[in-house]
């Protein structure tokens, strides 16, 4: 009896347990992002002379995975600028990211900001 | 011992159950990351009205062998569609999709027409009314260059906005 309620307690703390992020995994993870900026800005600046209107907001989504770190289930929550290559570089970029150290088990960003913005007017 | 398990176990369970129905702490969001790029110099107008036609100075790209318009025509077309908006007075335009004479002649006018008819359909979608609008493919037909050379060839395919009816002028940015 005794057993089956810990089996019982330890399944259900399992299926409890939120996607963990320590502070120090939340450190690592703007710092990666950050890294990530540059690529994705001189995609920005690439795209600005097809459409020199391109700017505005968008609101990635991700995971990194229990077992390797890697930046992975790449979405965005919100798309103002509306523009398929600019889309796909942030995503492509954020996808090559990864966490130095396994975090052991998967950390979930709801939501990470990022803003377009003319250098120039 | 048997008691304290049993305990250990319970306060465990419970503290589950507890995590099952209290509302997951909402994530703190991280700063936003701020990309700036330097926007390009206005260039000359891609897109002239004319007393003929709405001229446009860039091609209109499609897929390799579809009538799928490339996202890097969006722009051009949205500009298109601006005049439109902007000149009123312009009651009726026909949209020409044309190729080169590469290929079999009647898949050329099939998908001419199908391209011409993607940017008759993008078009609308940018709140110009269909009524406005007509889609021809022309195929190999009206060459404006000699097929024979890699040059004349890429002259040859192309779209052309020609106006077939407008009321009274209001604005007219040139005249050819």
């Amino acid at each position: 009896m005794m057993t089956k309620l810990i089996v019982l307690a330890l399944a259900v703390c399992a299926a409890c347990t939120p996607p963990g992020m320590t502070p120090a995994m939340r450190t690592e993870i703007q710092t990666k992002v950050t890294g990530a900026q540059q690529p994705i800005q001189e995609c920005y600046q690439r795209q600005l002379t097809t459409n020199r209107k391109l700017r505005g907001m968008m609101v990635v989504t991700f995971s990194a995975a229990a077992a390797t770190g890697a930046f992975q289930e790449i979405t965005l929550r919100r798309d103002e600028p509306q523009d398929p290559i600019l889309k796909f570089c942030v995503i492509s970029e954020l996808a090559k990211l990864k966490l130095d150290k396994p975090p052991g088990s998967r950390v979930v960003v709801d939501s990470y900001p990022i803003k377009f913005e003319w250098a120039n007017p | 011992m048997r008691l304290v398990l049993l305990l250990t176990a319970a306060v465990t369970v419970s503290a589950g159950g507890c995590a099952l129905i209290m509302p997951e702490k909402k994530q703190d969001p991280f700063p936003t990351i701020e990309v700036k790029a330097t926007r390009p110099p206005p260039g000359p107008d891609r897109v002239v009205l004319t007393a003929s036609n709405i001229a446009i100075m860039d091609k209109v790209q499609f897929e390799t062998g579809s009538a799928t318009v490339k996202p890097v025509s969006f722009p051009l077309l949205d500009e298109v569609a601006k005049v439109m908006k902007d000149n009123p007075q312009i009651e009726e335009v026909e949209i020409d999709g044309h190729t080169d004479s590469t290929g079999a002649a009647d898949f050329n006018r099939k998908l001419s027409q199908q391209r011409a008819e993607s940017v008759m359909k993008y078009i609308t979608g940018k709140g110009i009314k269909q009524a406005r609008l007509t889609a021809k493919g022309f195929g190999p037909d009206k060459p404006v260059a000699d097929n024979e050379s890699d040059a004349g060839r890429e002259a040859n395919r192309r779209v052309e906005f020609n106006i077939l009816k407008q009321g009274p002028k209001k604005t007219l940015v040139k005249d050819q």
